[in-house]
């Protein structure tokens, strides 16, 4: 019993994860991937939104009448939106700027509607913090992996602009590649990001499968 | 029907209203923070573009008329109230996708202190040279004027690699602003 729950906590993290298993909140995850500073910005504020939404829809989901339910989420959801583009304008604004735009489309982010509608007006207010919470981790760690890939392979760098982010004591956090790297453009540009989008998809389901497989393996000694 | 109606329209305003609230509040809180943060962009900016330059009044407050240029306003940089320099605003409307947004300090005698990019849509790593956290291309305009630069023809400057109409309007945009800063009267000290 203990162990159906640990599962379900930790499947949003990497078994279930919400970009890479459901393919949801694509949009975002490719176009503000171009570095790792970016990708981690554009996590937390999501991250902020889900779990604003979540929590507040579990308080108060038995005065939401059902047929007009969705209305009501978007205009939660717009609401904690907005005021994730405030807090971060006054605390990283150097970052916003170069990203504004899609921080505006975490409305649109079907992860965060999705994750309202199946579980958060459905359940308590403690589990939905910790499904929220988990998904929007899992998200962060999707977006950190094609976030570090894009940046590495197309700028050569890793890191470069966290303390827009982090504040002066990131300021030495970034690595760059020798030799002269020049950066491979592709990488930086959309049609790049799909690429390391589908490489990271394709590596997820290669990595499943043996898991998968040693799964399977492990039974059969006990079967005969 | 009619009272589901009107119950479900006044229960959604109600919450639109909250959020409202909600977000007002957020954005009281969050104002003076935003404003911090505008200002002193502003101010690196106007420091980094008047880097060597001597002046004692503060540009943001002592704003320039440029009707006949551009939408937005100038500033004037004065030491002992003398004009030392005039921050313009002009805006290149042929960048390769769309507006792009220049400051420029130039001096009395027409010469080019600085040019520096606002804002633009250029494509990441090919356009966004004009900017420069990205590369210093945009200074060579330095020390440029009507006078001792002959040919201002956009085709003339060397641009940025992979970027020539960014360049090209770049360039033009400068060159307006200096024509127009020779057409003005002299200001007075």
């Amino acid at each position: 019993m203990k162990s159906d729950t640990t599962a379900t906590i930790w499947d949003p993290i990497w078994r279930n994860n919400p970009a890479l298993t459901q393919f949801l909140g694509l949009c975002p995850m490719l176009a503000v991937t171009q570095t790792l500073a970016q990708a981690l910005g554009l996590g937390l504020a999501t991250l902020g939104v889900i779990i604003g939404a979540c929590l507040s829809v579990s308080a108060i989901r038995y005065l939401i009448p059902a047929n007009v339910r969705l209305p009501a989420f978007v205009i939660i959801i717009a609401g904690f939106v907005i005021c994730a583009m405030l807090i971060m304008q006054a605390f990283a604004f150097n970052l916003y700027q170069s990203m504004a735009l899609f921080v505006q489309i975490i409305v649109t982010n079907c992860l965060i509607l999705g994750r309202v509608e199946l579980f958060a007006s459905k359940n308590p207010l403690w589990p939905t913090f910790l499904d929220s919470l988990m998904t929007g981790l899992g998200f962060i760690l999707a977006l950190l992996l094609l976030g570090a890939l894009r940046e590495l392979i197309g700028q050569g760098t890793l890191g470069d602009g966290l303390h827009l982010l982090l504040g002066p004591v990131a300021n030495d956090w970034h690595i760059r590649l020798p030799y002269d790297y020049q950066g491979f453009l592709l990488f930086t540009l959309p049609p790049g990001a799909f690429i390391g989008m589908g490489l990271l998809l394709a590596l997820k389901n290669k990595l499943g499968s043996q898991t998968h497989k040693s799964a399977t393996n492990s039974h059969e000694p006990r079967k005969a | 029907m009619l009272q589901t109606l009107v119950k479900n329209t006044l229960g959604l305003g109600l919450l639109a209203g909250l959020m409202v609230a909600g977000i007002g509040w957020v954005d009281r809180i969050t104002q003076p923070y935003i404003q911090i943060s505008k200002t002193n962009q502003q101010h690196r900016l106007l420091a980094d573009m008047l880097t060597g330059l001597r002046f004692d009044n503060q540009p943001l407050q002592d704003k320039l008329a440029v009707t006949g240029l551009s939408q937005g306003t100038g500033y004037a940089v004065r030491y002992r109230r003398k004009l030392v320099a005039s921050i313009l605003p002009v805006t290149a409307p042929d960048g390769y996708s769309g507006d792009i947004h220049l400051l420029l300090a130039v001096k009395p005698d027409g010469t080019l202190l600085a040019v520096r990019t606002l804002a633009h849509q250029e494509t990441p790593g090919i356009g966004d040279g004009i900017d420069i956290e990205k590369s210093d291309w945009i200074t060579r305009f330095n020390g440029l004027s009507l006078s001792n630069t002959t040919n201002w023809t956009a085709e003339h400057f060397d641009g940025l690699t992979r970027a020539t109409i960014t360049s090209r309007a770049i360039v033009r945009a400068v060159h307006r602003a200096l024509l127009w800063h020779k057409n003005q009267p002299a200001q007075q000290p």
